[in-house]
């Protein structure tokens, strides 16, 4: 085959120009770390590779999610736990008071400070909100007041749940209602009026209380049981997505990210060849007979 | 037996001079030329041995018409990947900067929301994330309508080319026959011809073949472009969409159907830009309904009804802020209940970010979803794979295209062009011969000079 000059100067400079894309492309895949660049880089996998990215920016916020529910409830626990003791105490004072009717008196005072502790843990706050106020205002949830017609406690809250999501699609309420506490009996009035019946001595009366606040403690302590188990659900949840987002991370490196013994190879091979074409087209061009003759 | 002496040795010696001179001359063109692209190597013909003054040109017809639909399909093919790569860039996927980022956190966004409602900050930050939704869906739509506009635009430089180029064609065509009429070479002016031949070949698929009288006639499919002095003409008139379109003035087809760039470049400005941009409208519509309802189902932090986060303008990939967004936090509707007003109330923030896995119909892109409901992002992930895939495919067939196109190119230079080596060679043996002749008259001179002053009288 005749082998022209021009021939030489077209197939070099396609030689060089394939070369210098390969060496551009190595190194563009060295320099980002990442493998896909753009879409065509792998078409395959470029639609896991997003859908995996979102999936990972999900379980970062179902992490946070469930950090806010164990917040909530773990507030929760320890204010239905202190209010779980108050309602012990006034127990034991009531218990004490009917039988020792000398000790009914500073029992009944002690009693009402009980009922102060009460109030005052029923309007805790969690980030500024009430604990136990449902969806509603950030005022106190509950008011109370005393009056000739006797104590008056108001719920200021709603009945509504709010929710997280845990782990993906799992839901769980992080929060007791003022209507769940107290529904089932108004134990902060029976604490009012186990003080005035043990400040006025009046044994039977006391003794008639205690149904009352047995009841008030079953009624937390099955609260309790509940905020417990959603606060365990909310911390499954929690290490539940951080594994998977470990595993998740995992396959989208394996998808994206650059192979760099691989490509280091690739673009030092770029390289070699890009020289060699480069030396060969240097000493090619120029040479001819031509160099040779002798005028 | 007399020796007849007389001077038809040196006549002989003197045309071998005058032959050797004159291929010289065509060897030194040749030479000089080597490098020249579309130079293609001269010798003397046959005919030109005993007088005529014309050299002929190594052209090989059958390599051209060769080479020249390669080059057709080879700027067929480099058109559709510059565009497809384009629209490709435009979409700067996969990275945070990208349509899909923003939609994963906006529905983060959302759920954080729906955990804090009461917070302006949260709130807040839910807005911006609906912003950068808004804003990346709309710059990728109004990219691709640059992307179209810039597709025309080189469609109308394309089409000035070629319209200069076939009256050139047309116009040697005209020149060559008169220089031969004239006894003039027009060797240079072929080569010229033939440039302009491959440029065509690569702008719209022309292909040509030359005539007795030494013109050519170039052709595209069934249109004749250039036969003799004619020559078409591509007429661009303002079309739908603002787009121009193209008519072969004589002929009164439409132009730029046979391949070439032209082909591509059309292809790209009405079929695949197009293509992305309806993908674009489907998605911005199937956002903005769903956010929107979802928003319009709740109520805002005052208690009034939600009102809408985006505007999307009927048929255009297009997302505007809507009221939503561009007043208060305090107007994101995050809560599902209203009476009492409950700043802690989020199911609605909750059920905007349930979006996010909820199947929806995505109207308007049947090719890509196949009819079937399915998540935004799952939808979006498919047009970035669908669009990855057009580009590598429109890479390859590039690639494929451009090594065809060089090899035909390389036959024909191998064929046509310039061997350095070669011609070097025959310039020495040239340099031989003319010593040679020289050397002859020179031996004549000797000869006829003994002759003379041996036989003069008188000596």
């Amino acid at each position: 085959m005749r082998v022209t000059a021009q021939m030489d100067i077209e197939a070099s400079l396609q030689r060089m120009q394939q070369l210098r894309s390969q060496l551009a492309d190595a190194q563009a895949q060295l320099a980002g770390g990442q493998r896909i660049n753009q879409p065509s880089d792998d078409p395959a996998h470029v639609g896991e590779d997003l859908g995996l990215r979102s999936q990972l920016g999900r379980l970062q916020q179902i992490q946070n999610n469930a950090d806010d529910a164990k917040g909530w409830l773990g507030a929760s626990d320890a204010a239905l736990s202190t209010l779980t003791g108050v309602l012990h105490r006034a127990r034991e004072l009531a218990v004490q008071g009917s039988s020792d009717i000398a000790s009914a008196k500073p029992a009944g005072i002690e009693v009402e400070q009980l009922r102060k502790q009460a109030v005052s843990l029923l309007n805790q706050t969690y980030t500024g909100n009430a604990l136990f106020a449902g969806t509603a205002a950030a005022g106190p949830a509950f008011t109370d007041a005393t009056s000739s017609a006797g104590y008056s406690l108001t719920y200021q809250g709603n009945t509504a749940q709010m929710q997280r999501e845990v782990a993906p699609g799992q839901f769980v309420s992080i929060n007791v209602t003022g209507s769940q506490l107290i529904g089932g009996g108004d134990f902060v009035k029976t604490l009012y009026n186990l003080s005035q019946d043990l400040q006025n001595g009046d044994a039977n009366a006391v003794r008639g209380r205690l149904t009352e606040l047995d009841n008030a403690l079953t009624t937390v302590s099955n609260l309790r049981t509940e905020v417990g188990s959603a606060y365990n659900q909310a911390d499954a949840g929690k290490s539940g997505a951080a594994a998977t987002a470990v595993k998740l991370q995992e396959h989208l490196s394996g998808i994206q990210d650059t192979d760099m013994a691989d490509a280091t190879v690739k673009a030092q091979a770029a390289m070699t060849a890009y020289q060699a074409a480069l030396w060969v087209t240097a000493r090619l061009v120029p040479p001819s007979l031509m160099d040779f003759l002798k005028g | 037996m007399p020796l007849p002496i007389g001077f038809g040795g040196l006549q002989a010696s003197l045309r071998s001079l005058q032959q050797t001179q004159r291929k010289l001359e065509i060897t030194s063109r040749n030479i000089t030329g080597a490098n020249d692209p579309g130079y293609t190597r001269e010798q003397l013909t046959a005919a030109d041995q005993i007088g005529f003054p014309d050299v002929a040109r190594d052209r090989d017809v059958l390599l051209d018409r060769n080479f020249r639909q390669r080059s057709g399909d080879q700027g067929y093919a480099a058109a559709q990947r510059s565009q497809v790569g384009a629209v490709e860039g435009l979409f700067a996927e996969p990275s945070t900067q990208g349509i899909s980022a923003a939609l994963d956190a906006f529905w983060v966004a959302a759920q954080a929301l729906s955990n804090n409602p009461a917070d302006a900050g949260v709130r807040l930050t839910f807005q911006q994330s609906a912003t950068t939704v808004a804003a990346r869906i709309t710059s990728v739509s109004d990219g691709l309508q640059t992307a179209r506009n810039h597709a025309d635009q080189a469609v109308a430089a394309n089409v000035d080319q070629v319209n200069s180029l076939l009256a050139d064609v047309a116009d040697i065509n005209h020149r060559v026959v008169g220089e031969q009429v004239a006894g003039r070479e027009t060797a240079l002016l072929q080569d010229r011809r033939d440039r302009d031949i491959d440029q065509l070949s690569k702008l719209v698929g022309a292909n040509a073949s030359i005539n007795n009288d030494g013109t050519v006639s170039v052709w595209a499919g069934n249109n004749t472009l250039v036969s003799g002095v004619f020559y078409e003409q591509i007429v661009a008139t303002s079309g739908a969409g603002g787009m121009q379109t193209l008519t072969w003035k004589n002929a009164g087809i439409p132009a730029g159907q046979d391949g070439g760039e032209l082909k591509g470049l059309l292809e790209a400005r009405d079929q695949t830009i197009p293509r992305y941009q309806g993908y674009l409208t489907a998605l911005a519509g199937a956002v903005a309904s769903q956010v929107n309802a979802q928003q319009q189902a709740g109520y805002d932090q005052d208690g009034n009804p939600g009102q809408a986060l985006f505007i999307n303008p009927p048929g255009t990939g297009v997302l505007q802020p809507g009221p939503a967004l561009t007043g208060s936090p305090r107007l994101i509707a995050a809560a599902a209940t209203n009476n009492p007003v409950n700043p802690l109330d989020g199911k609605n923030a909750q059920a905007m970010a349930a979006l996010r896995t909820q199947a929806t119909a995505i109207s308007g892109a049947a090719d890509l979803t196949g009819g079937n409901s399915m998540p935004l992002s799952n939808f979006y992930q498919q047009l970035i794979a669908q669009l990855g895939a057009e580009s590598k495919g429109a890479k390859q067939i590039a690639e494929t295209a451009d090594a065809m196109a060089s090899q035909a190119n390389q036959m024909r230079l191998s064929a046509e062009g310039v061997e350095p080596d070669a011609e070097a060679l025959r310039l020495t043996a040239l340099q031989k011969a003319y010593t040679a002749a020289a050397r002859t008259i020179s031996a004549y001179n000797e000869t006829l000079n003994t002759l003379i002053t041996q036989l003069a009288p008188g000596r």
